[in-house]
Order: structure tokens, then sequence, then C-alpha cells
């Protein structure tokens, strides 16, 4: 955690282009960073201050004051159950978590899935008795090989289940990425999030009137 | 055979150690000279005797007696206390000023929380609002002080603000309102208070809540717009009380934060949390729990804090670095006389230690001297002996 200034968290990959705009937007100076060179740590004008990690990782790096504030997926932070605020609704990334598996069923008891948090909580408070299989990718595979008879996932479009000829047979939880924050961050460099959730707050605001006018 | 430490335990090596007991003797001299009298409890109490289980995401570390019966070690040190007053002490004229210092113990793992860490803090018993919490909120923030942090930043709140505000909504909206803030998700407060019926008093304020935080002005303002009685008067409480206790230490500057909650069910006024630039979780906590001394039979108003030990040397909230020994050294047959001029140095509060031959790691001394070097030097008067060493390290 920086004395001065915001260090923010901003996740490698498919988000940051989307991230990025939307710092932009807000009338933060976004210079050159990207995520095809091996740099990961940026200093921009006026005291800010950014970092990119892998997306599952965000929370960690938030929760622990390496950075003040973060961009994560809701699916991420409640798989981390880590002490952090929650502070706005950026809109993007948007996507659905589900239960899916081959159309029909019976199912076994073994679900296969990146999120072990959200899918022993999700099929306790259920009722039913599952064997969580964690893996760290490729979830989609799982039911066509045997190793589980459904998976807990995020769908987006639904192209990957498609192909793999699988249904969403539930839906735990509606994602989008969150603004976070540190809780000492928080509190102690108030002014300048306060500053940052209004900003960021405006342009999500903007965009969501613009879909509505459309 | 494995040998290594428990999860979530820390050794504290010598310099650690110490600066660690320094940090506890100042804050518990600090708080012997606002009355307030030390007591120690065992670090486990009986299940059967808490006046509740463990919250979300607690933990705690529970083990049998040989009678069967279940035993907690302490999770906080705010249980044994109104035990203790309500017990042991319960003859003894209240208000009581009891002060602690020592580990407390937690099962679970996770960012900034360790399975053992160490607190310091206060307990006011049978001082009601808003006096009660104008010392204590003075209290901490001169206990901060003592310790030598800057850039410090106090924020209080109050939970009678938001009993006040959804006090005519139905109890499991309420509930929802209270679950999304102790998770600090704003997102998820934000969407049940959208839900809101129109007709509510506050409503608006309800929606805005979590953005209510400033300073005293700030706090000013607001009151002009809240409609409801119970939580006009939280903020009226919560001026009274930041004013007494900023005149009183001319204290940090307090963050007035009205969607900071702590553990709803046990806090019953005003609470607030402590935080420092660069240590990335609360470093102080407390607040009002009135309610707390009614289930061990002697019904009182009660305030109080605990300060994190760990996370105030995470903060470099240092006294004096650690003071090195002096190593003298003697030969053969002059071990008696090597002894007794030690022992006389250690009278004057030297740190002396003694050995044959020259040491094999002269740099953990501050200085290194044989017996003949020392017996010239004691020749000379005290203060100079003193002063000698100085000038030859």
């Amino acid at each position: 955690m920086a004395e001065d200034g915001l260090t923010i968290a901003l996740p490698k990959g498919r988000l940051l282009a989307e991230g990025l705009a939307l710092l932009a937007q807000a009338g933060y100076e976004t210079g050159d960073v990207d995520d095809t060179s091996r740099k990961l740590l940026f200093h921009l004008s006026g005291d800010l201050r950014v970092l990119l990690a892998k997306p599952l990782d965000i929370p960690t790096y938030v929760a622990y004051g390496a950075a003040d504030v973060g961009f994560a997926g809701k699916d991420v932070v409640m798989e981390q159950q880590e002490a952090l605020y929650e502070l706005l609704d950026l809109g993007i990334g948007a996507c659905r978590l589900c239960v899916a598996g081959p159309k029909g069923g019976p199912y076994n008891s073994r679900v296969a899935t990146k999120y072990p948090n959200i899918a022993t909580g999700y099929f306790r408070e259920h009722g039913e008795q599952v064997e969580i299989i964690h893996l760290n990718g490729s979830v989609e595979l799982a039911p066509l090989v045997g190793l589980a008879g459904r998976i807990l996932d995020v769908v987006s479009t639904g192209q990957t289940l498609q192909e793999n000829h699988l249904v969403v047979l539930a839906e735990v939880a509606q994602i989008t990425t969150r603004l976070v924050a540190n809780v000492s961050s928080y509190r102690v460099k108030a002014e300048a999030i306060d500053r940052l959730v209004e900003r960021l707050g405006n342009v999500v605001e903007e965009r969501t009137k613009g879909v509505k006018t459309l | 055979m494995l040998i290594e430490k428990p999860w979530g335990t820390h050794d504290f090596l010598p310099g650690e150690a110490a600066q660690k007991k320094q940090m506890e003797d100042r804050l518990l001299d600090l708080f012997a000279r606002w009355g307030y009298q030390l007591v120690e409890t065992p670090p486990f109490e009986l299940d059967a005797s808490l006046p509740e289980g463990p919250r979300p995401g607690e933990r705690r570390f529970q083990f049998f007696d040989d009678r069967g019966r279940l035993l907690v070690l302490r999770p906080e040190w705010t249980f044994s206390i109104a035990r203790l007053a309500a017990t042991s002490l319960r003859e003894k004229p209240l208000p009581l000023r009891l002060c602690y210092s020592g580990p407390v113990f937690h099962a679970e793992q996770g960012a900034g929380r360790d399975a053992v860490f160490h607190q310091v803090g206060v307990e006011l018993l049978g001082c009601a609002a808003p006096e009660g919490d104008a010392e204590v909120l003075a209290l901490a923030s001169d206990a901060l002080r003592a310790v030598r942090l800057e850039r410090v930043r106090l924020v209080v709140g109050h939970t009678r603000f938001l009993d006040g505000l959804t006090a005519e909504l139905e109890e499991a909206q309420a509930q929802a309102l209270r679950e999304a803030l102790v998770r600090r998700d704003l997102v998820g407060y934000q969407a049940v208070a959208a839900t809101l019926p129109a007709a509510v008093t506050d409503r608006t304020l309800l929606q805005r809540l979590p953005t209510l935080r400033g300073d005293a002005a700030f706090l000013q303002q607001l009151q002009d717009s809240v409609e409801g009685k119970a939580a006009r008067h939280a903020l009226q409480e919560l001026l009274e009380v930041a004013a007494s206790a900023h005149a009183a230490t001319q204290g940090f500057p307090f963050l007035f934060d009205l969607s900071l909650l702590r553990h709803p069910a046990y806090y019953t006024g005003l609470i607030f949390e402590g935080y420092v630039s660069g240590v990335a979780f609360p470093i102080v906590g407390g607040g009002r729990y009135d309610k707390l001394l009614d289930h061990y039979g002697r019904p009182a108003p009660a305030t109080g804090f605990a300060i994190g030990v760990e996370r105030l040397m995470d903060a470099g909230a240092v006294s004096e670095a650690p003071v090195k020994p002096i190593y003298l050294w003697y030969g053969s047959g002059e071990e008696e006389e090597a002894w007794q001029l030690a022992e006389r140095l250690r009278q004057r509060g030297q740190r002396v230690v003694c050995g044959k031959e020259p040491p094999a790691a002269p740099a953990c001394y501050a200085a290194v001297r044989r017996l003949v070097e020392m017996r010239q030097q004691e020749k000379s008067s005290t203060e100079e002996v003193e002063g000698d060493w100085q000038k030859m390290d």
C-alpha cells in the first residue's frame, strides 16, 4: 500500500481493455498500460499506480493491501471470501454462474468446478450431497470424459456449453465486474476512493442510460 | 520427527519480543494513568457460559475438560471481563474501569487473521452514553499517540442510526440491509435499498447510506435531512461524544461513517475502528455493548476497545531499539572478581554478560571488555565509567 495516491489492481486478459476504457472515460490517464509485455506495474499521472494480476488473484492483492482497489469479477469475490469492500458494479464482464451438464441426466454426485467454495455453499444450500472436484480450467471437459456428472462454471454466450453438448441446469448467480477496496484504504484514503467511485459511477450510469435509449 | 510450529502462530524473536512487551507496557501504563486496573483471566472459558456462539466465518478452538464439559480458548477478552465483573467483582461498585493484555484465539485462517494474536484493551463497565463513549474514544486516541503512531484515522459510527432508519421496514428487509453491510457488500446493499417502498420515512437517506461519511460539519448538515427521531438522536450523540473526546486529547481526526457496522447482535451504540496508512487491517476496534452484561446477570451499560498488538508492530509503532549487553571476560583465577564486578555493574542498571575467554560472536554485544580494563575503568568515578562506554562504542 503506497502512502499517497492509489494503487489499482486490474485483471490481465479478456477484461483489461474494457477496464482501461472505463478508467479513461472516468478521466484517469491510463498511459501505456497493456498486458502484452512483461511489465506488470505502471506509474501513471495523478498519483495512480496500476498493477496487473491474474483475475483470480485480485481479491488477494486487495485484501492484503498490496493494492488499494481493484476490478474483480463477482464470481472471484464470492469464491475468495476475503474481507474487502465491494463498492460499485462496473457493469462490464457480464455473465452467469451456472450449473450445467449433458441434457437429461441422471447425474452422478461429482461436480467439477474452478469455484470449490461457491459450489460447496450452493449445493449445501440446496440440500444436495455432492463431491466437488476442483479443476483449474477446461471444466466443460469433465462430463465428456466421465470425471464429473455436472459442472459449475461461468457462462457468457453459451457457445462453449453448446459445443460440448451441455445445457444450463440452474443459475447460481449473475456476475459482473466489481470495484473492490481494501478495508483500511477505504478509510485512510476515503477522499481518493470516493472520488474514484463517483467518477466511475457516473460513467457506468451514462452507459446504462445509453443502452436504454438505443 | 516433524518439527514445525502450528499454522497461524508466530514466534517473537529476541528484539521482537522486547519490542512487543515495551509496546504493551506503554499502553497499560497509559491505561493505568486513566484509572484502569489490570486484570487477567484464564485463557479458556466454559462454552456454556459464553453469551453467543461463533460469528459468521469465525471458528473457535474447543476442547473438553475431564468431566466432558466443552471449553473454548478465549475468542475475545470482553466475554471474560464481563464474566469477571458479574462474578468475582460483583460486590465492587460500578463504574468499573478494567484493562487487559494477552492473546486471543481463532481457528480460522485468512488475510490478516492469525490463529493466535495479542490484544491490549480496556472495558468501561457501568458508564452510560455519552460520557462513557467520549472517555473511551479519547483514550483510544491517546493510546495510539502513546505508541507514536501518525496518520491514524478513527472511523466512528452508531448502530442506532441504521436501527432507527430501518425501524419501520419489514424485518427481512432490514436484515438483508444489515447483512450486506456486515459483508461490506455495498453493491448488494444498494440493490436491496432500491426496492424499499416509497412511503419509508428516510428512504433516500437509507439509499445513500454507503456514501454518508465525512467530518463533524458533514454530520451537522446531515442532521437537518433526517426525519426519524431515533436516527437523529444517534447523530446528536455522535456529535457530542466526538466534540468532547476531541477536546480531551486533541486527538486524531474522526471520520464519521454511518455505514460502519460491527457485529450487530452485540454492539448497541457508538462503534469505532482505527486505521493507519500502510496497514491493511484495522488496528483498533470497539464500541458500546449495553446488552452483554445482562447475559451474566449484572445488567449495566458498557463500552471498550481492543488494540491489535501485531498490527501496531506492522504499523511501525515502536519504542526504543533494544539495548545490547556488554561482555565482560576473564582469565583463569579471575572468576570471583569478575562476577563481583559484573554484579556491581548490574546493580547500576547495566546489562552485563560475564564469561571466560572472549565471546565467539562479539557483534552480539554493545562492547567486549577484559576484566583488567574494566578494573581500571571502575577506579575512576561511576559517572565517568558510563561515559567511557559510550565513547568506546
